[in-house]
Formats: C-alpha cells, sequence, structure tokens
C-alpha cells in the first residue's frame, strides 16, 4: 500500500500547509494594556475558561490547518496504490491478458458465460493502459496462442478480438500460456504485467504454474458461484467391432459434479436406434447405464450418449463407434491340405464369414483388415501384405509345417512371439485325445453349461511335437501336455489340432462349427472403434493416406458439416493428413468424393467439466502475484485510485464545519462562582 | 483648614454632620460620648453579678439585703472619643478614574478626622500597605488635624496589600480603646483579614470596615481584548471583557459576600463603598 500523486511537481506546495498555524500563532489581536486590581478575580476565571475554550481553539486550529491542507492535496491529486512498488505515475506498461478460453469457461453464470465476463474484463484492463503502453491477449486453450506476435500499442484491434472470440471446447494448457506471455514480456522496459483472467479450475490451475521471469501477475476470478454440472464421461461399446444382428452392449458413465444427489434421463442414440434410461447419481458420484443395440445395417455407425440440458452444454454428449460389418472376413490360405479344408467348410457353415484368399492381403492397405488370417501350411515364405495386416489388427491362426522355423515368427510383429524357435515336428497316427485347459476362458464359456457339447469330445490322429513356450498360453492340450491350441496376446493362435474327415474327428463333431466361431469371434480386431476415444478439441485428427489419389480428393468435415482443414505431410513409409486443430466435440468424417472412408469421435475433455474452482485464487510462492476482484481493479492497482474526489468532499465538509466550529468555540463558557476568594 | 480633600463647600456641608451617635468611647474626659467605663457623674446602666476581684466596694448592698446576694451596679459615663482610621494605601489603591480609591478614601479620611476634631475627639490615621507607612497618634488640636491632612494629601499608592498584617502591626500601636475604621477595598483574604482584626475586636475596638471599589471593580467595563495587569502583583491576565463579564460579576459579588458574612459573624459592621457614590451619602450611613 503507497501513495503517490498526480501532480507530484506541487508537492512543495505541502508547505504551506505551516500557514494556518502561522496566522493562528502570529495574527493574535494585540490586548491593550489595563491596570486593573482584582486580576485574581479574572485569573481564576480565565483559568476555568481556558479548560474549556482552549481546547476548542485547538480544535478549530486543526480544522482549519486541515482544511487547508485538504485544499492543497486537492490540488496534488493524490492517488492511492494498494500495491507497493506500483507508485510509478507515467512509465510504460507492458500488459499481457492471459484469457482462458478452455472449455469450462463456458459456464453460463447468470446473465453471460465465464468466458464473456473475462472478455470484458480483458477489454476493461486494456481501456485502462495509456495510449504509449504495450499489450497483448493470450488464449488459454489446448495450443496456446497470441492474438499478436509480439506486444502492441493496438489496443483497439486487440479489444475488437476479444469482443469476437468464442469460447472453446479445449481444455487448456495454463502453464504453456503463461510461458508464452511471459516470453512476450522478456526485454521488455517497463513494468510488466501478466493479468490471468480464469475461473481457475481446480483441475487446470492448482498448483498454479510456475512463471519464469519477474513480471507481475494479476489473477482475476471470474466464477462467482459454485457451478453444479452432470456430464456424459464415457460411451463403451462392446464388441467395438460387431456383426449385422449381433447383440451390442453400450455402456454410458454419467458423473455428478455436484454436492447435491440427481436423478437425470441418459439415452443412446445408434443408427436408427434411440433408448432412454433414468439413472440415480450421488453427489459427487458416478453411475453407468447399460444399453442393448442389436445393429441392423452394415458400416460406420456412430454412438451417441446424452444427458438432459443443464448450465453446461458441452459435456453432455458423448460418442462412440462402432464398425458394424455384415460379414467377417476370413482370409484362408490356399494349400489344399485337410486342415484348410475343414476350416473352409466350417466358415462356410456359420454364414456371416466371408472367406478370402491370401491375395485379398495384397490390397489391405485400401480397406480395412481382415478379422483374421488361417494358415494351414505356411512354411515362412512371406506373404505380401500379411505383415501389414497383422499391424493394422488381423489375427493370426497358424497351423505350422514341418519346414517352417518358427523363429520366422517374430516377423510378423505380433506379441510374444518373441521366444519361438526351432521347427515343428509332424507326429503321424496315434488318437489322440485333448482336454480344456481353462474352462473360464471367454472361449469355452459357451460350452459351460453343456447345451452345446464339449469342445474337446474328438480324436486326433497325429500332431505336432511342439515344446511348451512360456508365452504360449494353451487353451486345449492333449493329455501329455502337448500344446494343441495356443494363444500369444489376443491376436495369435497356435493350431496343433489335425483335422480330417476320418469318423470320430473333430469335424464331425457339432461343436467344431461352434468353437471355431467363437475363436473367430474372440479373434476379432477392436482397432476401428467401440472403445471411448481420446481424442478432444485442440488436437488435430490423423490420417495415413491409402492411396495417391486421397491426397486430391480428401476431405474433413466437422460434425456441424463444415470443412476442416488440413495439410498432408511425409510420414513413415506414406504421407499422412494432419488437420488442423479440431474445435468442437462431436464425428468428424473424412470423405473419399463425397463417400465416407473414416471417422474420428472427438470428444469433450472430460477434465474440463469439473467445474470446481479453487477456493482462493491461487497463490504464488514468490509474492509476485496479487488477486482482485475485476478489471477495474486492475487499473486500480495499476494507476492507483485518484482520492481527489474523497478531498474535494472532505473540504466541502470541513468548509461547512468551519463556521459551526466558530460559533461553537465563540460561544460563551458557563461560569461557576469559586468557593475560595483570591 | 483648606485641603485638597476639604474644599469650604465641603466644610460647609460637614457642619450637619456629627460623629459618633452610634459609636461607643473610651475617653478619658467626660463628654458626650457614652463609655462602659465606670466614673463619676454616673448613669446607671444595669446589675451585674459580682465576681471575684470585683471592687467590693461597687457592690450594691441593697440589693445584697433583699436578695442575699451580691451585684454590682454598673454605670455609663461620658467620655472623650478616639477614632483610629486605617487607610489601605497599598498600589491596588491607587485604581479609578477620575478619583482612585485612595482620593476617595483619603477624602472621607479628612472628612471624619474633620468631624471628630471638631467635636472635640481624638483621631490618628495610619496608612499602610503590606506594613504599617505613616502612623499618626491621636489628636484633637487643629495643628494635629493638619498634619493629618498632610499625610492624607502625600500619600500615595504604595506596594501590594497584606491588610491582615498591616492591621496586626497597627494593632500595638494605639494606646486606647476606640472606634476603628478600615477605609480599604479589601481585595485581600477575607480570613487573612478578619485573622488580623481579632487582636481589636478581642479588646472590643467597635470596628467598621469601609470597602471602597470603583464601579469598574465591580462591572467590568466594556472593552476589547484587554491584558488585565494586577498593578501590585504584575500578574498579566488577557481576556476579552465580554467573555469574562458574567463570570466576573458573580465572582466579585461572591468575595464581598464573603466579606460581609465574615463581618456578620464577628459583629463588625461593612459598608460597601462606590467610588462613583456620594460620599456624604456614605458619611451619613456611618455616622447615624
Amino acid at each position: 500500500m503507497s501513495f503517490g500523486f498526480a501532480n507530484a511537481a506541487l508537492a512543495g506546495l505541502l508547505a504551506l500547509g505551516i500557514i494556518p498555524p502561522l496566522i493562528h500563532l502570529v495574527a493574535r489581536q494585540r490586548p491593550s494594556v489595563y491596570a486593573f486590581p482584582p486580576v485574581a478575580f479574572l485569573r481564576r476565571i480565565i483559568r476555568h475558561s481556558m479548560r474549556v475554550r482552549r481546547p476548542r481553539e485547538w480544535l478549530l486550529l486543526a480544522l482549519r490547518t486541515l482544511l487547508f491542507l485538504t485544499l492543497i492535496l486537492l490540488i496534488l491529486k493524490p492517488v492511492y496504490f494498494p500495491q507497493p512498488g506500483e507508485a510509478a505515475p507515467g512509465r510504460q506498461r507492458n500488459v499481457v491478458v492471459v484469457v482462458d478460453a478452455t472449455a469450462s469457461m463456458a459456464w453460463n453464470e447468470g446473465a453471460q458465460t465465464r468466458f464473456a465476463a473475462a472478455c470484458a474484463e480483458a477489454s476493461q484492463i486494456l481501456s485502462d493502459l495509456g495510449a504509449g503502453d504495450l499489450a497483448n491477449v493470450v488464449w488459454v486453450r489446448a495450443e496456446p496462442e497470441a492474438a499478436f506476435p509480439e506486444l502492441s500499442p493496438n489496443h483497439g484491434q486487440l479489444r475488437d478480438l476479444l469482443r469476437r472470440a468464442e469460447v472453446s471446447s479445449e481444455p487448456g494448457d495454463a502453464a504453456s500460456a503463461l510461458r508464452l506471455a511471459a516470453r512476450q514480456l522478456e526485454g521488455r522496459e517497463g513494468a510488466r504485467e501478466i493479468c490471468v483472467i480464469s475461473d481457475f479450475q481446480k483441475t487446470a490451475w492448482e498448483p498454479f504454474p510456475t512463471v519464469p521471469g519477474d513480471a507481475q501477475i494479476v489473477r482475476i476470478p471470474v466464477a462467482r458461484a459454485e457451478a453444479s454440472n452432470l456430464a456424459v464421461l464415457r460411451v463403451e461399446c462392446e464388441p467395438p467391432r460387431a456383426l449385422v444382428g449381433e447383440q451390442v452392449r453400450i455402456l454410458a458413465e454419467l458423473a455428478n459434479y455436484s454436492p447435491q444427489a440427481r436423478k437425470t434421463l441418459v439415452s443412446i442414440e445408434a443408427g436408427e436406434t434411440r433408448q432412454s434410461r433414468e439413472v440415480a447419481l450421488p453427489a459427487w458420484g458416478r453411475a453407468t447405464a447399460s444399453f442393448r443395440w442389436t445393429p441392423s445395417r452394415a458400416g460406420m455407425t456412430p454412438v451417441l450418449a446424452m444427458t438432459g440440458e443443464d448450465g453446461f452444454g458441452g459435456d453432455n454428449r458423448r460418442w462412440n463407434l462402432v464398425e458394424v460389418e455384415d460379414r467377417l472376413r476370413v482370409v484362408l490360405d490356399a494349400a489344399h491340405t485337410e486342415t484348410a479344408e475343414a476350416w473352409r467348410r466350417a466358415f462356410l457353415a456359420l454364414g456371416w464369414v466371408k472367406v478370402e484368399s491370401v491375395a485379398a492381403l495384397a490390397s489391405v492397405e485400401s480397406g480395412p483388415p481382415p478379422a483374421a488370417v488361417f494358415l494351414s501350411a505356411w512354411d515362412g515364405e512371406p506373404i505380401p501384405g500379411l505383415e501389414s495386416a497383422l499391424r493394422n489388427g488381423t489375427a493370426l491362426v497358424l497351423r505350422p509345417s514341418d519346414k517352417l522355423d518358427l523363429a520366422r515368427l517374430r516377423n510378423t510383429g505380433l506379441p510374444g512371439l518373441a521366444e519361438l524357435a526351432g521347427t515343428a515336428r509332424f507326429e503321424p497316427g496315434g488318437n489322440h485325445r485333448v482336454q480344456v485347459t481353462d474352462p473360464n476362458h471367454p472361449l469355452f464359456r459357451v460350452f459351460g453349461q453343456g447345451e452345446h457339447g464339449d469342445p474337446s469330445r474328438a480324436v486326433f490322429r497325429g500332431r505336432f511335437a511342439i515344446p511348451a513356450f512360456p508365452t504360449l498360453k494353451p487353451l486345449l492340450t492333449y493329455r501329455d501336455q502337448v500344446p494343441a491350441l495356443a494363444a500369444a496376446g489376443d491376436r495369435f493362435v497356435l493350431w496343433n489340432l489335425a483335422l480330417d474327415d476320418k469318423p470320430g474327428g473333430w469335424t464331425a463333431q457339432p461343436e467344431f462349427v461352434m468353437f471355431l466361431g467363437e475363436l473367430l469371434l474372440r479373434l476379432r480386431a477392436p482397432a476401428a472403434g467401440g472403445t471411448d476415444s481420446w481424442l478432444v478439441p485442440g488436437m488435430p485428427l490423423v490420417r495415413p493416406l491409402q492411396n495417391e489419389v486421397e491426397q486430391f480428393d480428401l476431405k474433413l468435415a466437422g460434425p456441424d458439416g463444415a470443412a476442416v482443414p488440413f495439410a498432408l505431410r511425409p510420414g513413415p513409409g506414406r504421407t499422412v493428413a494432419v488437420s488442423h486443430p479440431t474445435r468442437i466435440p462431436g464425428i468428424h468424417t473424412w470423405t473419399m468424393r463425397s463417400e465416407p472412408v473414416g471417422h474420428a469421435a472427438v470428444q469433450f475433455p472430460s477434465v474440463e467439466s469439473d467445474l470446481r474452482t479453487v477456493t482462493s485464487p491461487p497463490e504464488i510462492a514468490d509474492g509476485r502475484s496479487t488477486a482482485v476482484a475485476d478489471g477495474r481493479s486492475v487499473s486500480t492497482l495499476r494507476n492507483g485510485l485518484p482520492l481527489w474526489p474523497w478531498m474535494l468532499a472532505t473540504a466541502i465538509a470541513l468548509v461547512l464545519l468551519e463556521p459551526l466550529a466558530v460559533a461553537w468555540v465563540d460561544r460563551p463558557v458557563p461560569w461557576q462562582p469559586g468557593k475560595e476568594s483570591p | 483648614m483648606l485641603t485638597r480633600f476639604l474644599t469650604p463647600e465641603d466644610l460647609r456641608r460637614l457642619e450637619s454632620f456629627e460623629f459618633a451617635p452610634k459609636l461607643l468611647a473610651e475617653g478619658y474626659l467626660s463628654g458626650q460620648h457614652r463609655s462602659h467605663r465606670r466614673g463619676s457623674s454616673i448613669e446607671f446602666r444595669e446589675y451585674r453579678q459580682y465576681t471575684p476581684g470585683d471592687d467590693p466596694a461597687l457592690v450594691d448592698w441593697r440589693v445584697f439585703a433583699r436578695t442575699d446576694r451580691h451585684f454590682l451596679r454598673t454605670y455609663e459615663q461620658e467620655t472623650n472619643f478616639d477614632c483610629h482610621i486605617l487607610l489601605d494605601a497599598s498600589a491596588s489603591m491607587g485604581f479609578g478614574t477620575p478619583a482612585s480609591k485612595l482620593a476617595f478614601a483619603s477624602f472621607f479620611a479628612a472628612a471624619l478626622a474633620y468631624l471628630v476634631v471638631r467635636q472635640g475627639d481624638r483621631v490618628s490615621l495610619t496608612l499602610f500597605d503590606e506594613s504599617v507607612r505613616t502612623c499618626i497618634p491621636p489628636g484633637t488640636t487643629s495643628r494635629h488635624l493638619h498634619g493629618l491632612f498632610a499625610a492624607l494629601e502625600a500619600a500615595e499608592p504604595g506596594r501590594r496589600t497584606a491588610t491582615g498584617e498591616a492591621l496586626r502591626r497597627t494593632f500595638p500601636l494605639l494606646k486606647r480603646k476606640g472606634t476603628v475604621i478600615i477605609l480599604s477595598d479589601l481585595l485581600d483574604d477575607p480570613a487573612a483579614l478578619f485573622h488580623g482584626l481579632n487582636p481589636y475586636l478581642h479588646r472590643g475596638f467597635p470596628v467598621h470596615l469601609v470597602q471602597i471599589l470603583t464601579p469598574s471593580e465591580l462591572e467590568l467595563d466594556a472593552r476589547g481584548l484587554t491584558a488585565y495587569v494586577d498593578p501590585e502583583t504584575g500578574t498579566r491576565v488577557v481576556a476579552h471583557p465580554t467573555e469574562v463579564a458574567a463570570g466576573y460579576r458573580d465572582a466579585m459579588a461572591a468575595h464581598i459576600r464573603a466579606v460581609r458574612g465574615l463581618a456578620a459573624r464577628r459583629n463588625v459592621d461593612h459598608t460597601l463603598a462606590r467610588t462613583d457614590g456620594d460620599l456624604y451619602g456614605l458619611l451619613d450611613r456611618i455616622l447615624r
């Protein structure tokens, strides 16, 4: 706290304050001398009256002196600075206004959003700057950006930007924004200030980021009241890659960011289906609503979960994508082995499997990868497109051959195959029986009740002698513990089951087709959708180009149908399209000649849903920060509070008071005769 | 006979005054004044019970025969009269215009002395301030009167007042009991004054206090801001008369009341004289 004078050059006038006392002392009336014997009586009276009158006269003198000083101060224009060290009128100021434009600022607080209030405060701060002061605005977003490349005296343009600014749906990077603001102030002469205007959401501003440099930091919170918010936090689809007619389970998780338990209606839209359910949410708690949906049409299908509108609508909707296929694509090798034939017949029997040849793997780059590749006599020779397909999520079911060096499986890039080595030697003949290693494995769940038979009820004539590798998890084993069916991770199955048409063989059992179908469904890759997307506004969308043509005809549209610009950049192996940062949540669609070729669900950032703010504006350890109530307070902080109106009011009051005081001083002192004579 | 204080007109007017009708005197000559002392050509006064030490010759035996008690007959005797004028000539008595309190008191003393001597009585004059400045013993001749007038004319305001102390010092100088007339402004501690009067009262001196004050002392003059200076002590007080007038009036009245009250309790006559008042009226008040 300090004081200064707008007209400091006239400070010498303060010395005139000595005038009233001087006049009071010097200009006293000269009394005439009069010899008078009964002075003792007078002295006693005077002594009595002076006890009353002298303080009155001093009071009058003080009043007049105060009036005189007030008038001088009125001329000097005193200014009050709440913060020490700010009393520097005329000093150039460099101000960066950091405005929080994150999604939480969209909370509607009364008549306006927090963001609108922040922009108004920022505009106020800029309005109070002098003509020679430099300023800039930095937006707190996922990628903070400054309005101007460097500080500028063009405050009007900045105010215009603030007028037209809109709140984003992005999370914010407060630390980067403050660093950017500090960089703008580097090397600037004069006072340096960073004014941070934000709701100071707890999840983003606690603890307050470290700010480099020595700029003074002023924090202006715009959150006036606690906000109660409901948000859809997550949408999960199981299976993420479904077949037409297959039941999909949709889980919508909601969060209640308020101290009261609430009930709300949560709805989902998937394809042509719309379902609603009431959900009870405990205070500050979460709840999950489960829906079942059976897709009837193939294609990438958006699933939207939403809840009732509240004061913060951005997080009331959340999307997911379910890739619905009419048939599951399976690649089968061309070897004419009994096993391959048995697989083919079984797939045909399933009806929802589309069998393709290995040649189809060559075109996997331009389309969705097949669900699985079944190889019955692979000797390790390269298959075009196989590695690419495996990289993109295709599962591999392999029946080894005598010529296959198992070490070559490392090249597939599939997890869990690094330790495989040696060759598998086929041992023909014999009547081998298998057993289920883990009955609780999802693969065998359907057989658990016995309604669908026993998948291990078969005799196998011949098998490969395969050692038990630690990374291969046996699903079925022969009685001597030789693995019959082993898996490495979710996408590799080593098939050591000899299939033939002989009586008692597995293919003759009805369980075989069902088991193969179950195996195929378990091996489906979740890559295309299902899981809640982690993409949030502010992040770019990336798409590797599938072919050369795409670079000419590829387009990206946002949820509102507006085109989202993107740039082509060379990527590893092929060109990738990188979009500008996305702005709004929703389904973004890549199109080629008006045909959708890819989708991406951009979600509202969950971190922005919890609107709780820090209880008090965050403190900075080095003491450079100040918290103020609003932009006008910043002006007061910077320019000081002019005290001349108070001085004027005081002077008027003193002028009115002075005659009253004079009358009071001059009023007779009541005399009480003494009890003793002189 | 003419002096500064007594003009022929004054003398003519004084002819109609006679001194001491209400005063008692103890003189050595039989005269017109009654005395409690026994003597010849006596006039019966009262009976008094005998007390040891009384002259047995004064016992009235006829009363003893009737009552079987010893009573003395007392008589009043006309004798010559002593008048002791004690005049305050302190600095404060010099105050007052056109005539100061001292001048007023001197005129009064001269007139009184003239009347006493004219009646064949004796008059003494003592001028005092804080001590006895002049003491003219009692006398009855014209020459004595002239000397007394000369002393009055020569009197100038002296130093500060200490009436009580002056009275104590004056008392041994008075050989014979007589009427004591004190002319003073009595701007002194009344208690000290009456303390000084104690010997006189004890011996039975009739005492008359004439308190002489100027109108300005009784009521402050309307003046501007004034530095009031005490001529005796030099004490200086600056005040605006309008501000202190009421208080002063009350204080002075209280002082006079205090003096008057003490005088009444001690059986002392007290007369307040204003210097702008009628001197003959004052004489009339005191002498009748």
